[in-house]
């Protein structure tokens, strides 16, 4: 690979990594916290990009031909296998793959204990009910909390599963640093929701979670509505 | 100069990147190619795009962009430093500041890991900038498996992921440091090659400056490269096992054990989080869920290609090995000691 096509590939992988950034899609892959640290990352990698095509402007077109290889006669300084950068920024720029969903839910299976301690107190009520992420109210009933006298309101997407007679399972992955290491937080609704979304949509419902009984966390629904996705998909 | 012999053809997948035959002056990728590649993967998403948002193959795509966008700035870390050490550090330098000693080098190696924060994608290129200064294989070696391990953000993380277990935070940091420690002394005393795949030489006439940042462009595309390829692979492991496969493995030991060191080389998981995923595993025994935390960071399909890119494939296929046993087994005797 030459010089040029190297420095170009900086520069490309620079500048998804910035747009990724500066769009909040990078909230489909990795956690917020992450952001500073992807634009410093995409700032260096198009500088030194850029200071190798310059630098090459600089010096004349004869640091453009392949580099040889100390002793090795035919191997060029930069390996061909740098241009499988290309692959994520094509993925992205091209593709931008969704958030994960109910297919990646249904490949988990049944959520295990996470053995977290939940918050001592549930947050103050808003509009007449608490909001609360999956994980805090699979927390909640894991350690035996009754939450069947306050009203909840949670925000998941409607993903397939073991579901409870005439209810369906609303699921919320939880990433600790990207979304390789998703474990989804799946709690079964039942009750009033009208009719009930395609997989994959959005909804907030609010109603009053049942008495801890097994695994997964019951919800009896009083009231759901479609909502827009979050703008973070993970909690 | 050491250890700069040029090493053999990496493992067959680069030797496939790199096509059939070195003739005598190609050019494999100029502007032009690229924007053909781009092209044409444009005209695949067009033509095959329903089949492409088929569910398993977004999942999977949604999985190597997360471990390729969350390993970027780690790794462009890695090769800042890298990139700094070749334009400042003189192998004089590294001789003054390196124990002579290899039994005192190694493990202050390893407790030198502590201090570079991040994911082990970032200690890749250090360890490879290290052993071209100079530096004795054995120590930069500790270090490059040390450093993801045992710095401060990745014990905090099991802190808070094992609440009021410190013992897990105490016995992941033994294992791993021991495992960093031993490894470097077996490679050092085997006197195994550990040679540095060639980058291009620096141009005459270049500044400072120039070195720096062409050093940084190398190593980031070397590397990068492999990241890709490691990514890949983690992403179609992760979604051809599926985590609800595992749930019946955790009953023995032995098996849980050995699943979980498996899983640890096959999720290539950051080892910033590896220790949430190995705290929602409950049906896995706790020393098993240490072995995943101390394989994980020193082995795994995203790391193996990336010391392949750097050192060569035969070294990583004596090197991964090597490392996998001594990580189960140190995990497994500080496991039954402490947990």
């Amino acid at each position: 690979m030459t010089e040029a096509a190297g420095s170009w590939i900086a520069v490309l992988v620079g500048f998804t990594v910035l747009r990724l950034s500066f769009t909040d899609l990078y909230l489909r892959y990795v956690r917020s916290g992450m952001r500073p640290w992807l634009v410093l990352a995409g700032v260096v990698l198009v500088a030194v990009g850029a200071v190798g095509l310059f630098a090459r402007r600089r010096h004349g077109r004869e640091v453009d031909t392949p580099i040889e290889v100390e002793g090795e006669p035919g191997r060029h300084g930069l390996p061909a296998i740098a241009a499988l950068l290309l692959a994520p920024v094509v993925a992205v720029l091209v593709v931008a793959p969704a958030p994960l969903g109910a297919y990646a839910a249904g490949r988990q299976g049944p959520a295990s204990s996470t053995g977290r301690k939940p918050p001592a107190n549930l947050a103050a009520p808003k509009d007449g009910a608490v909001n609360l992420s999956l994980a805090e109210l699979e927390d909640r009933i894991n350690v035996g909390q009754d939450l069947s006298a306050v009203r909840v309101r949670l925000v998941g997407f409607v993903s397939s599963g073991p579901a409870v007679e005439d209810g369906f399972v609303m699921t919320r992955f939880q990433v600790s640093c990207c979304a390789a290491d998703a474990r989804a937080v799946s709690v079964a609704a039942r009750g009033s929701y009208g009719e009930l979304p395609a997989r994959d949509s959005w909804v907030e419902v609010v109603g009053r979670a049942s008495p801890p009984t097994g695994v997964q966390p019951i919800v009896d629904v009083e009231s759901m509505k479609r909502i827009r996705p979050p703008r973070d998909p993970y909690e | 100069m050491a250890q700069v012999t040029a090493g053999p053809p990496l493992a067959a997948v680069s030797s496939a990147a790199q096509a059939p035959v070195p003739g005598p002056r190609r050019r494999l990728l100029t502007p032009g190619a690229l924007a053909g590649i781009i092209l044409a993967a444009v005209a695949v998403r067009v033509v095959f795009g329903p089949a492409i948002s088929a569910a398993s193959v977004q999942s999977a795509t949604t999985v190597f962009v997360a471990i390729v966008v969350q390993a970027l700035p780690f790794l462009v870390l890695g090769v800042a430093i890298s990139g700094v050490i070749a334009a400042f550090v003189t192998p004089g330098m590294l001789a003054r500041l390196v124990p002579r000693h290899r039994s005192i080098a190694v493990p202050a190696a390893g407790l030198a890991g502590a201090l570079l924060p991040g994911c082990e994608c970032g200690s890749v290129p250090v360890a490879g900038r290290l052993v071209e200064r100079g530096c004795d294989p054995a120590a930069a070696l500790t270090f490059l498996l040390s450093a993801p391990a045992i710095n401060p953000v990745v014990l905090v993380a099991t802190a808070v992921a094992f609440p009021g277990r410190p013992e897990v935070v105490l016995a992941r940091f033994l294992a791993s440091l021991a495992t960093s420690v031993i490894v470097g002394l077996i490679w050092g005393a085997t006197g195994l090659p550990t040679p540095l795949q060639r980058r291009g030489h620096d141009h005459a006439g270049a500044s400072r400056w120039e070195v720096l940042t062409g050093a940084v462009r190398h190593d980031f595309l070397h590397a990068g490269g492999f990241l890709v390829l490691g990514g890949a692979g983690a992403a179609v492991l992760q979604t051809v096992i599926p985590r609800s496969a595992l749930a019946s493995l955790g009953q023995s030991e032995l098996l849980a054990v050995a699943t979980m060191a498996v899983l640890a080389v096959a999720l290539a998981m950051c080892s910033e989080a590896d220790a949430f995923v190995a705290s929602s595993l409950t049906t896995f025994p706790i020393t098993a869920r240490l072995v995943f935390l101390v394989v994980g960071p020193a082995v795994d399909v995203k790391l193996i290609a990336l010391q392949a890119g750097t050192f060569g494939g035969r070294f990583a296929a004596r090197f991964a090995p090597l490392t996998f046993v001594v990580a189960v087994c140190c995990a497994l005797l500080v496991g039954w000691w402490l947990l």
